[in-house]
C-alpha cells in the first residue's frame, strides 16, 4: 500500500548524486590582468586532459554561453579579447554561472574517505568586474557606482584577486588597492561574513613564473611582498582566509621541453599582452585550483599539479 | 516650404582618453558613464535597448571603417530613432575595444533624417565617429535643416531580396548605401509590423536575428552573419521590458535579501509577459541547465523558486527537482529564506502585489490535486504548504484551505440543492475532475475506496486540516484513523463529514471483540469474553505482526506509536513525531454503537444512582471533597462539560445529559476492556464502580507534586 513511500526512501537514500559545493565569486584585479581570459578559458575548457581531475566544465547561463562563444571566436582564432566595459549598473555586470564536475579520486593509498575521493560538483557564479573597478578603488572615494560594486562584493563568498605575474613593479599599487578594498569591504559588510580571497597570479606561461608554478605562496611573496603582507594582515585580523595560486589561461606546448603557447604583443611595466600561438594545442593551467579552494577551503593536490 | 529643423542628440561610450603623439588617442579605461552628451539623461528605452545588446557588434569585430546600426526604439514615454556609429579604438594596454557614438532623434520614422545629417558633412570630411575630445554640451543638440526624404527606386536585385524573410543579408558584392538599407528595412518593417532595424557595413553582430536588413562589410562577414543567423534557431521577438526583467531576476537570485524595486519589477511584468517568454528569460539565467544538471547553488535554488512562483505550472517540476538532490539538504533553507524575503517585500508593494498573489494561488490550487498523479511529491508538498514563512503556505492557510472546505460542503447533496451557493475552487480544471470523480461516494456509500486519494488524505492530515483529511481517508483508505476520527466526530457523536459517513479504523482485537458482540449480543458472559480478549492481545503481541502488516495502520501499542520516521511499512504514515503516545491513547474515541446506547439509556437511572451513592458519596464519607471528586471524575471521563447535577436526577435527567454520560462511561470502559465490557452503564458494586472509586481515592489522597523539578521533600 505504501509502495511509493518505500520507493521514495530508496530514491533519497541513493548515493549516486555527487556532492556539491557552491561559491559566489567576484573576480577583481588591475586592467588587463587577464580576468576575462581566465574566465573564458575556464568556461571553454579546451583540449581537456584525460588525466585531469576535472571531468567537465559546463556553462549554465547565457552570460557563460557568451563567454564560451568569445573564447571560440576570439581567443581560439589567435585574437585578443576586448577590454571589459565598466558598467554603470552593477546588475549589468556579466555573471558567469559554471558547473565544474571533478572525478572521484579514491585510491588505496589514501583509503580515508575525503571530499576528494568522491564525485564533486563545484557550482560557481563569477562576476567579472571591469579592471576600472580596481583603479577606481585607488582614485575615487564615495563614488556611488563604486559603492554599488562594493555592496555587491559583500555578497560574495569568495574573491579572486588576479594579478599579471609579470607586473611585480606594481606591487605597491596593488597593496594599496587591496588595502582600500579590504577596508571598504569591512565597512560595507555589516554581517562580518568570513570570506576567502584567492590571490591568483596569471600569465604564468612566462618562463620566470612557470618554473615556480608549484610554489605559488613563495612566488607571490617574492614578487608581490607588499600585497602579500596586506593579505596576511587581513587574515590574521580574522577577516577570512587567503591562499595563493598560479595560472595560465593559454598554457604551454610540450612537457619535456615546454614552451609557452602564446605570442607576446606587448610587454612593459603594465604587464604582458599576448594571444594564443597554437590554438589546437591550447590547454590552460591551474584554472580550477583556486575555484576548488574558494568552494571548499581545501587545496586539491591534483588540481594544483594540473 | 518643406525643410524643417531637426534636433539630433548624441552621446558616446565613456572612457578616460589620453592624447597620443600622433594626434590620436588611447583609452586609459572606461568610466561607466556616457560622455559627450547633449541630453541630461539617456532615455530609459534607449538605454535598455543598448543594454540588451541590440546595437552591439560582436567583440573583436569592430573595425576602422565604421559600422552603422539603425533602430527605432519604441515603448516608454517617447519613441526614438537611434543610430549608432561603431568604430574600433585602442587602450593603453594595447587592447582593442568597440567605441560607440549614438545619435538619436525624437519619434519613430526619423532614421533617414539622422542619416541625412551624418552624410551632410562638408566635402572631404568623414562621417562623425567616436571622438572623446569632441566635447558636447547638454541641451545643445546638433541641429539640421532637413529636406524631403529621398526615396530611391530600388534595383531589381534588392527588390527581389525583400521577398526573403528577415533578417535579409544583402550580398557584400552588391553596391549599397545606408539610405538604401534604411529604405529596405522600412519597407520590411511595414510588412512585418515591426520597428525598423538595420545594420550597415556590419562585421559581426551580437543579435543578428533582431535586424530586418543587414549589409555585411565583407564577404567573410557575410559568411559569418549567415552562419550566426542559421545557428540561432528561431526568431525571438524582443520581449517588452526584457532587460529590466533580467536585471531584476539577476538581482533577486544573487542575494539573500531581496530589493523591493526588483520584486516590484517582477510584479509589474507578471501580467505583461507571456509564459513562453518567461521561460526564455529563466532559461537564459540557467533554469534549464540547473534542472538537467542538478545544480543546487543558492542562486539556482532562488531562480527555480522564482520560476515556480511566476509559472505555477512548473511548481511540480520544482518540487521534484528539490527532492532529487540526494544527501544535502541546505537548498530547502535557501528556498525558505527566499520565500520569506519575497513574502515580506510583497507587503510593501502597492495594491498588495495582486499578480504575485494570483500566481501563488494558482500554484497552490494546482499542486494539491497533482498529488493524485504524483504521490511521490507528498513530502515536498507538505513542506511547501506548511513551513511557517512560506509563500504558498500563506495562501494555502489564508484562503485555499477555506475554499476547499467550502466546496466540499457544497458537495453534500443536501447542501447542494440550496440556491445561491457557488463553488470557489472546483471550477479549476483539476478540481473539477476531482469533484466529478468523488461524487460517487455520496451516491453509493459502499463504493470501494481508491488508493489514488491516499496522498491527499496524508497531505491534509499533516497540514492539520482533519476534516478534509477525514474525507480523503474515507475515500482513499475506506476508513479513518482513530485520531482523525476523534477530532472530527465531536467525541464520537458525529460520524460524518461533508455528508459522507465515516468508518473509523478498528484495530484487530477490537474487530474481534465487535464480532463477538455481534454474534452473542452484549450478554455474553464475562467469563468467556475476558479470556478471549486476553488471548487476542497475546496473539497481537507475539505473532500478530505479520497479520497487521496487511493493514495500513499500526496498532495502538506503545511500540508503534513511538515510531516517528515512518520507517516501518506498517506504521501509519501520518503519525508525526511531535505527538506523544499518551496524546494518542487519550484521543482514541470509539463511537458508541446505537444498540449499546439504547440499552444504557434504559439503565441510566441505575447508573446515576450507583455513581452518586457508591462512588461520590462513598468517597465523601471517607473525607474527600465532593467537588473535587466530581471534577476528577469528569477529567477521567475526558469531558469537563458533563453535567453531574442533572445526571443525578436519574431517569428525569435531560436526554443529552444522559447520552453524554453514557458515552463518557462507554469510552472509559473501552479503554479498560480487560476489566469490563464497554456497556455505557454501571451496576452496583461491579468492576466499573470499584475501579472508579479506587482511582479517585488514590488520585485525591496523593496530590501530584507542583513541579517536576521539585526534589522529594523539598517543600519541607
Amino acid at each position: 500500500m505504501f509502495d511509493w513511500l518505500n520507493q521514495k526512501k530508496k530514491q533519497s537514500s541513493s548515493n549516486s548524486e555527487p556532492l556539491d559545493r557552491s561559491a559566489e565569486v567576484r573576480v577583481i584585479g588591475d586592467r588587463a590582468s587577464g580576468k576575462t581570459a581566465y574566465m573564458a578559458s575556464l568556461a571553454y575548457w579546451p583540449n581537456a586532459n584525460a588525466s585531469s581531475p576535472v571531468q567537465t566544465v559546463t556553462p549554465i547561463n547565457d552570460d557563460a554561453n557568451e563567454l564560451v562563444a568569445n573564447a571560440r571566436s576570439i581567443l581560439e582564432q589567435g585574437l585578443e579579447l576586448e577590454s571589459t566595459k565598466l558598467n554603470g549598473s552593477i546588475e549589468r555586470v556579466q555573471d558567469y554561472t559554471l558547473s565544474i564536475v571533478l572525478k572521484g579520486e579514491f585510491t588505496w593509498k589514501t583509503p580515508k574517505v575525503t571530499l576528494q575521493s568522491q564525485l564533486v560538483k563545484l557550482n560557481i557564479s563569477c562576476k567579472d568586474y571591469s579592471g576600472e573597478f580596481f583603479s577606481d578603488l585607488l582614485h575615487k572615494t564615495g563614488d556611488s557606482q563604486l559603492v554599488d560594486y562594493l555592496e555587491d562584493c559583500v555578497r560574495a563568498t569568495g574573491i579572486m584577486f588576479l594579478a599579471d605575474g609579470m607586473t611585480n613593479r606594481k606591487d605597491s599599487e596593488y597593496a594599496n588597492g587591496m588595502d582600500k578594498f579590504l577596508m571598504a569591504l569591512d565597512r560595507t559588510d555589516i554581517s562580518s561574513n568570513q570570506r576567502r580571497i584567492a590571490f591568483v597570479m596569471t600569465k604564468c606561461e612566462q618562463s620566470e613564473l612557470w618554473v615556480n608554478r608549484h610554489n605559488p605562496r613563495e612566488l607571490a611573496q617574492a614578487r608581490f611582498p607588499q600585497t602579500c603582507r596586506k593579505l596576511q594582515g587581513w587574515e590574521q585580523m580574522g577577516g577570512g582566509q587567503v591562499d595563493y595560486f598560479t595560472t595560465s589561461a593559454f598554457g604551454m606546448l610540450g612537457s619535456k621541453y615546454p614552451e609557452q603557447n602564446s605570442k607576446m604583443l606587448k610587454r612593459d611595466r603594465d604587464g604582458t599582452t599576448s594571444v594564443i600561438k597554437d590554438p589546437k594545442r591550447w590547454r590552460p593551467f591551474g584554472l580550477v585550483a583556486p575555484i576548488y579552494w574558494l568552494c571548499t577551503g581545501e587545496r586539491h593536490k591534483e588540481l594544483d599539479k594540473d | 516650404m518643406n525643410s524643417a529643423t531637426v534636433k539630433i542628440h548624441e552621446f558616446s561610450t565613456g572612457i578616460q582618453a589620453e592624447r597620443t603623439s600622433d594626434g590620436g588617442w588611447v583609452s586609459r579605461g572606461f568610466t561607466g558613464q556616457y560622455i559627450n552628451k547633449t541630453l541630461d539623461s539617456i532615455p530609459a528605452n534607449v538605454e535598455s535597448a543598448i543594454s540588451n545588446r541590440e546595437f552591439a557588434v560582436s567583440e573583436g569585430a569592430s573595425r576602422d571603417n565604421p559600422a552603422i546600426i539603425g533602430r527605432e526604439v519604441r515603448g516608454g514615454d517617447q519613441d526614438w530613432s537611434v543610430i549608432a556609429v561603431v568604430t574600433k579604438g585602442g587602450d593603453d594596454r594595447g587592447r582593442s575595444a568597440s567605441m560607440y557614438r549614438y545619435f538619436l532623434c525624437e519619434g519613430a520614422g526619423n532614421l533617414w533624417k539622422i542619416l541625412a545629417w551624418i552624410y551632410s558633412q562638408p566635402q572631404g570630411e568623414k562621417i562623425p565617429v567616436f571622438n572623446p575630445f569632441e566635447t558636447k554640451v547638454v541641451g545643445q543638440p546638433n541641429e539640421y535643416q532637413v529636406g524631403n526624404p529621398l526615396v530611391v527606386p530600388l534595383k531589381n536585385e534588392l527588390q527581389y531580396l525583400l521577398k526573403n524573410e528577415a533578417p535579409i543579408v544583402i550580398p557584400s558584392v552588391q553596391p549599397c548605401t545606408a539610405f538604401i538599407v534604411n529604405q529596405m528595412a522600412t519597407e520590411k518593417a511595414i510588412e512585418n509590423g515591426q520597428p525598423v532595424a538595420w545594420a550597415f557595413q556590419a562585421e559581426a553582430l551580437e543579435q543578428p536575428r533582431s535586424f530586418l536588413v543587414i549589409q555585411p562589410a565583407s564577404e567573410k562577414a557575410e559568411q559569418l552573419l549567415h552562419r550566426a543567423i542559421a545557428s540561432t534557431p528561431q526568431y525571438t521577438a524582443p520581449i517588452t521590458g526584457e532587460y529590466e526583467i533580467k536585471s531584476a531576476i539577476k538581482g533577486l537570485i544573487s542575494r539573500e535579501n531581496v530589493k523591493l524595486e526588483q520584486v516590484q519589477a517582477i510584479e509589474t511584468a507578471l501580467n505583461q509577459v507571456q509564459d513562453s517568454d518567461w521561460e526564455v528569460i529563466f532559461n537564459a539565467q540557467g533554469a534549464a541547465q540547473a534542472r538537467s544538471q542538478g545544480i543546487y547553488s543558492p542562486q539556482m535554488v532562488r531562480l527555480l523558486t522564482l520560476r515556480a512562483i511566476v509559472l505555477p505550472e512548473t511548481l511540480p517540476e520544482f518540487l521534484s527537482w528539490m527532492q532529487k538532490r540526494g544527501k544535502q539538504e541546505d537548498h530547502y533553507q535557501v528556498s525558505e529564506t527566499f520565500q520569506s524575503e519575497i513574502k515580506s517585500s510583497i507587503s510593501g508593494i502597492a495594491g498588495n502585489a495582486q499578480n504575485f498573489t494570483l500566481k501563488i494561488t494558482q500554484g497552490v490550487k494546482l499542486i494539491i490535486p497533482r498529488l493524485i498523479e504524483q504521490p511521490e511529491l507528498l513530502e515536498n508538498v507538505v513542506w511547501l504548504l506548511s513551513f511557517p514563512s512560506g509563500l504558498w503556505k500563506h495562501i494555502y492557510s489564508q484562503q485555499v484551505v477555506l475554499d476547499i472546505d467550502h466546496d466540499l460542503s457544497l458537495m453534500n447533496p443536501k447542501v447542494r440543492q440550496l440556491p445561491n451557493l457557488h463553488s470557489k475552487i472546483i471550477h479549476h480544471e483539476k478540481w473539477e475532475k476531482l469533484a466529478n470523480d468523488v461524487k460517487v461516494y455520496w451516491q453509493d456509500r459502499y463504493y470501494p475506496h481508491q488508493t489514488q486519494y491516499q496522498a491527499l488524505a496524508e497531505l491534509f492530515d499533516k497540514l492539520e486540516s482533519p476534516k478534509i483529511a477525514a474525507f480523503f481517508y474515507q475515500i482513499g483508505y475506506g476508513e479513518v484513523p482513530k485520531r482523525i476520527f476523534a477530532e472530527v466526530s465531536n467525541g464520537g457523536r458525529n460520524s460524518n463529514v461533508y455528508g459522507l459517513t465515516l468508518k473509523k479504523q478498528v484495530s484487530f482485537p477490537e474487530s474481534l471483540l465487535f464480532l463477538l458482540m455481534e454474534l452473542g449480543g452484549i450478554f455474553v458472559p464475562l467469563v468467556i469474553v475476558v479470556p478471549l480478549i486476553l488471548l487476542t492481545f497475546m496473539v497481537g503481541l507475539l505473532g500478530g505482526k505479520a497479520l497487521f502488516e496487511k493493514t495500513p495502520y499500526s496498532l495502538e501499542t506503545n511500540q508503534s506509536t513511538t515510531t516517528s520516521d515512518n520507517s516501518k511499512g506498517d506504521s501509519f504514515p501520518a503519525q508525526t513525531a511531535t505527538q506523544s503516545p499518551k496524546d494518542r491513547t487519550t484521543n482514541i474515541v470509539d463511537p458508541i454503537p446505537q444498540y449499546i446506547e439504547e440499552e444504557a439509556l434504559k439503565k441510566f437511572a441505575e447508573t446515576s444512582r450507583v455513581m452518586n451513592k457508591e462512588v461520590v458519596n462513598e468517597l465523601v464519607q471517607e473525607g474527600l471533597d465532593k467537588q473535587q471528586i466530581i471534577s476528577e471524575l469528569k477529567l477521567l471521563f475526558q469531558d469537563i462539560n458533563l453535567d453531574y447535577t442533572d445526571a443525578i436526577k436519574g431517569g428525569k435527567a435531560k436526554e443529552t445529559t444522559k447520552k453524554e454520560w453514557i458515552n463518557a462511561i462507554y469510552q472509559y470502559q473501552s479503554k479498560n476492556p480487560e476489566k469490563t465490557l464497554p456497556a455505557g452503564y454501571m451496576l452496583s458494586e461491579k468492576s466499573t464502580v470499584q475501579e472508579l472509586r479506587k482511582y479517585l481515592k488514590k488520585k485525591l489522597s496523593n496530590p501530584p507534586p507542583q513541579n517536576f523539578n521539585t526534589p522529594p521533600g523539598g517543600r519541607g
